[in-house]
């Protein structure tokens, strides 16, 4: 220690005539030379290591730049990493929009390209750096924080085997490799939760983010184009923002409106290269499979790790969280976002004044997302004040209903200004507000005669299917009551050409007799997971020892049970907003509740503290029986549907799998047909026509004999010309019905033919 | 600069059952263990990276090729009439048709199309004309052919279609009213 004391007291007397240590130059911030691997990633995006390298970037970097200037503090974001992705996700809608509306005003009349917005986005990610760079060292986010061991990121092999799995479905070459991805998704889930207590937190957070990307890109990455109903219509309006480089406001429609379907898609793909299809198809997945593991974290709060880890399951196994939602873009981006505005609601490390700040933030950007996400978050946000100012009332320990008054205020007010007077984009509102006057509230619509009320509830809202003689009859009557300038031909009501139902295709399965008791569980298993959920919010709410984190889950959880409870009632509100994707975002919390139940229950008596692991890890067994069935891994097992994650046939194949003859078809047809003309496709060839040509006027969807214009143009897809098949659509559902092939053959010329798809015109 | 046999405070922790003091195994632990995960790491990054550059080589597209991972697009051709919205109707009294189509091919190499037009009375085909051309991939030819359609019905359909495939266009024409 002596010679230490030396060394320092001669630093100390150091003689004048030599040279004064040298003065250190301060290093630039780290942000600095990620802005600069940004900047050469973007400009290099014809490789493939570019664009990986500037997707993850952009997902990441202005979000981490975005928090340091709000003060959000480095271990908030350890706690709960979708902050840093949704704070991302709402700069670069405001660069965005931002380059958009300036553009023009600057004489460039495509801004959304390449270099204004990598312009921009610089002049953004310094802007936010420089605000940030008297942030407390507390607040600065480091890679750890997100991933600290290389050796934790071997869940990231899963995704990559499902773009293989879907490349070689696609290709012919069996399904194999998807076989075995789902296989390892439902292993997963019952050893991960045995094994949680010995997993890092982090390490489990990718267990749940992988399984889940898995899974999602086995739908998302089948075929070249974009695999979905919405989607197909969502990619139209993107593509049209990409080609023609601006998006403007006015009189648009709801989908026209959505920043997450224009200006959003249309930065990324401009910053990340390749063909635009791949934002859809890749990184709106791969941001949206965050939403499992933000109910991880958030569960990471009041639960043990074990518990933090089932709750994810339960979303994680859900299908329509792998399967729906890529087909939703929009909703993808909504819920991320919203995942992000529930944790800064609930984030009790937050200073007040960055919680407020990253709530409104959260807010606006979920309104220019996705309108109903909005519209539920504005519901709960309002029930959740009102609960945590009656909560006040009580001894029990407070929930500030400030964050949530805010966000409710905020969202519902840039949600006025957005959807009025910026977009005039209140069509849905509109649609909602006369359905309920038409109609009134329709509580249990599907109520049999002398049927019970709690009978009528767990039935939902279902009415009696159709049959194809009523469909083809009622639709003639529609047809004939408001379309009157349709001339069917004479001949069309000849019983001869009386439409038919479509021969069901069904895998035959190895134990068919399994498939009863296996539906009976999953049934089991999700009317347990719908109980769990609204018990455990009320345990949560009212349990005295419950901290203010679970209390304000609790109320949340009793929010989402209500808007639940009103779509399961409600005939009108069920018409409006589908049920399993509202389910989807009430799961944020409900999943966590659900696990909370268990854990508390357990927790009373310490002879049931020996239970809770063997409860969890059933519950996580019961959680991959259900996903057998979710997956469609049990149908080469028990029969059923071939699924379109497994098969090149069936129904969701022949529904949304799109071929490059419908593309050439769909072309071809737009660039015949007169301006003057009727033009019929099914309810999947309209999605065709409208994502490849725009042409979305005047098209009528019932290919019947008896609605057919004698002068219509038919666009038949590969489902009608190949699989004989098309829709019927009612009110109640849609109808499998076959394809008029014989009327349409017998009467119309076919005037374009691929093979596998025609039109027809007379 | 230590002394020999004391450890630095900084290699100090608390044991989190005994909560007392524990050593991490000094200092030269304490830096590698950082160092090590962040050499992991970068070990990950760049093998992350060769794969990327690699895949996108020619030995990489073939070697996804061979795996299934990668596949062009089965090829076709298309038939269709150029002048869709007024294809004729009827047939003049002297039965002659100028038979007026287009092959466009979506092939992945130049190649002949065979086509071949008929009517059918029944099962029996009644061949009109027939002939081939060669396109280069995305080439398109038309084909104009004057033929003669016999008249066996009130109306007859016409036939175009490409040998070998499924493709296939129709024109049904109404036949002139017998003297």
């Amino acid at each position: 220690m002596s010679s230490t004391t030396v060394t320092l007291r001669a630093e100390r007397t150091a003689p004048a005539e030599l040279p004064a240590p040298r003065r250190r130059v301060p290093l630039p911030p780290p942000w600095v030379g990620l802005l600069l691997v940004l900047d050469v990633a973007v400009a290099g995006s014809a490789l493939w290591l570019c664009r990986v390298v500037a997707a993850v970037l952009l997902a990441l970097l202005p979000g981490q730049l975005a928090l340091q200037a709000l003060r959000v503090p480095a271990t908030s974001v350890r706690r709960y990493p979708v902050y840093l992705v949704a704070g991302s996700v709402a700069v670069l809608i405001a660069t965005g929009l931002g380059v958009d509306l300036v553009g023009p005003l600057l004489g460039e009349h495509a801004p959304l390209r390449r270099l204004p917005l990598g312009v921009a986005l610089d002049i953004v990610i310094v802007l936010l750096g420089l605000a940030g760079r008297r942030a407390p060292d507390g607040c600065r986010v480091v890679s750890a924080d997100v991933v600290a061991r290389a050796r934790w990121l071997w869940p990231l092999l899963l995704p990559l085997a499902s773009v293989a799995a879907a490349a070689r479905l696609d290709a012919g070459r069996g399904n194999t490799v998807a076989v075995a991805v789902l296989v390892a998704v439902a292993l997963l889930v019952p050893a991960c939760a045995v094994a949680a207590p010995r997993m890092h937190r982090q390490h489990l957070s990718l267990v749940v983010y992988g399984a889940g990307l898995a899974v999602m890109l086995l739908t998302s990455m089948r075929s070249a184009y974009v695999v979905g109903y919405d989607i197909s219509s969502e990619y139209a309006d993107f593509h049209r923002t990409v080609t023609s480089g601006i998006w403007h406001g006015g009189h648009l429609g709801p989908y026209e409106a959505m920043l997450s379907l224009t200006v959003l898609p249309a930065t990324l793909h401009a910053l990340v290269g390749g063909q635009d299809v791949w934002i859809f198809k890749l990184v709106y997945p791969a941001l949206f499979a965050l939403f499992p593991v933000a109910v991880y974290w958030l569960a990471s709060w009041i639960l043990s790790r074990r518990g933090a880890f089932v709750a994810a399951a339960i979303v994680l196994v859900q299908y329509y969280f792998f399967q729906q939602q890529p087909e939703i873009a929009r909703q993808e981006i909504g819920l991320l976002v919203f995942a992000g505005l529930l944790g800064a609601l609930l984030d009790r490390s937050l200073g007040r004044r960055a919680q407020l700040a990253l709530v409104a933030a959260l807010g606006a950007t979920a309104v220019v997302c996705h309108y109903s996400t909005s519209y539920v978050a504005i519901i709960e946000c309002l029930v959740v004040a009102a609960l945590a100012a009656l909560g006040s009332l009580s001894r029990a320990r407070r929930v500030p209903a400030l964050p949530w008054l805010v966000a409710a205020l905020v969202t519902a007010g840039v949600a006025f200004v957005w959807y009025v007077p910026v977009t005039h984009s209140t069509s849905n509102l509109t649609f909602v507000a006369h359905t309920f006057k038409r109609n009134g509230i329709a509580i249990l619509p599907g109520r049999q005669n002398g049927e019970s009320v709690f009978s009528a509830y767990f039935n939902g809202v279902r009415q009696p299917p159709p049959t194809v003689a009523s469909y083809q009859r009622d639709i003639a009557a529609l047809y004939g009551r408001y379309e009157r300038f349709i001339v069917p031909l004479p001949d069309a009501t000849e019983a001869r050409f009386d439409l038919r139902p479509a021969a069901p295709a069904e895998l035959a399965g190895r134990f068919p007799g399994l498939a009863g008791g296996l539906s009976t569980a999953e049934l089991l298993i999700q009317q347990a997971i719908n109980a769990l959920g609204a018990l455990g919010s009320l345990v949560l709410t009212l349990r005295r020892r419950s901290g203010v984190v679970a209390r304000a889950i609790g109320y949340a959880g009793l929010a989402a049970t209500a808007v639940l409870a009103a779509s399961r009632l409600s005939g009108t509100v069920a018409a409006d907003y589908n049920s399993s994707r509202l389910f989807l975002q009430c799961l944020l919390v409900l999943a966590v509740a659900e696990v909370a139940f268990i854990e508390t229950v357990l927790a009373r008596r310490r002879a049931l503290r020996v239970l809770r692991p063997v409860a969890l890890c059933g519950f996580a067994l019961a959680l991959a029986v259900a996903f057998l069935g979710n997956s469609g891994l049990s149908a080469p097992l028990v029969g059923g549907g071939p699924p379109f994650v497994l098969y090149n046939a069936g129904e969701d194949f022949n529904r949304l799998d799109v071929s490059a003859q419908e593309q050439a078809s769909a072309e071809w047809l737009a660039a015949a047909v007169p301006r003057r003309r009727v033009v019929y496709a099914d309810n999947y060839g309209v999605l065709r026509l409208d994502e490849f040509t725009g042409l979305n006027q005047a098209v009528f969807t019932a290919i019947t004999p008896r609605t057919l214009d004698q002068h219509a143009w038919v666009y038949a897809t590969r489902s009608n010309v190949e699989g004989h098949l098309t829709w019927g659509q009612t009110s109640h559902g849609q109808l499998d019905v076959a394809f008029p092939a014989s009327f349409l053959d017998d009467e119309f010329d076919v005037v374009y033919s691929s093979g596998s798809t025609e039109v027809f015109h007379r | 600069m230590a002394e020999h046999g004391v450890l630095p405070e900084d290699t100090l922790t608390v044991d989190p059952v005994s909560g007392g003091p524990v050593s991490t195994g000094g200092p030269e632990r304490a830096e590698r263990e950082p160092r090590r995960r962040r050499g992991g790491m970068a070990l990950v990054l760049a093998c992350t990276a060769a794969l990327l550059l690699l895949v996108q080589s020619g030995v990489g597209r073939a070697a996804l090729r061979a795996a299934g991972l990668s596949h062009r697009l089965p090829g076709y051709a298309s038939l269709y009439f150029p002048d869709a919205a007024s294809t004729p109707a009827k047939l003049g009294p002297d039965r002659e048709l100028d038979l007026r189509f287009a092959v466009h091919s979506v092939e992945t190499a130049t190649r002949s199309f065979t086509w071949s037009a008929a009517t059918w009375a029944g099962k029996v085909a009644h061949p009109l004309a027939g002939g081939s051309v060669r396109l280069a991939p995305g080439g398109t030819a038309l084909v104009t052919r004057a033929v003669r359609v016999p008249c066996t019905a009130r109306r007859v359909a016409v036939h175009v279609t490409l040998v070998g495939t499924s493709t296939g266009i129709d024109l049904w024409l109404a036949c002139p009213a017998r003297r």
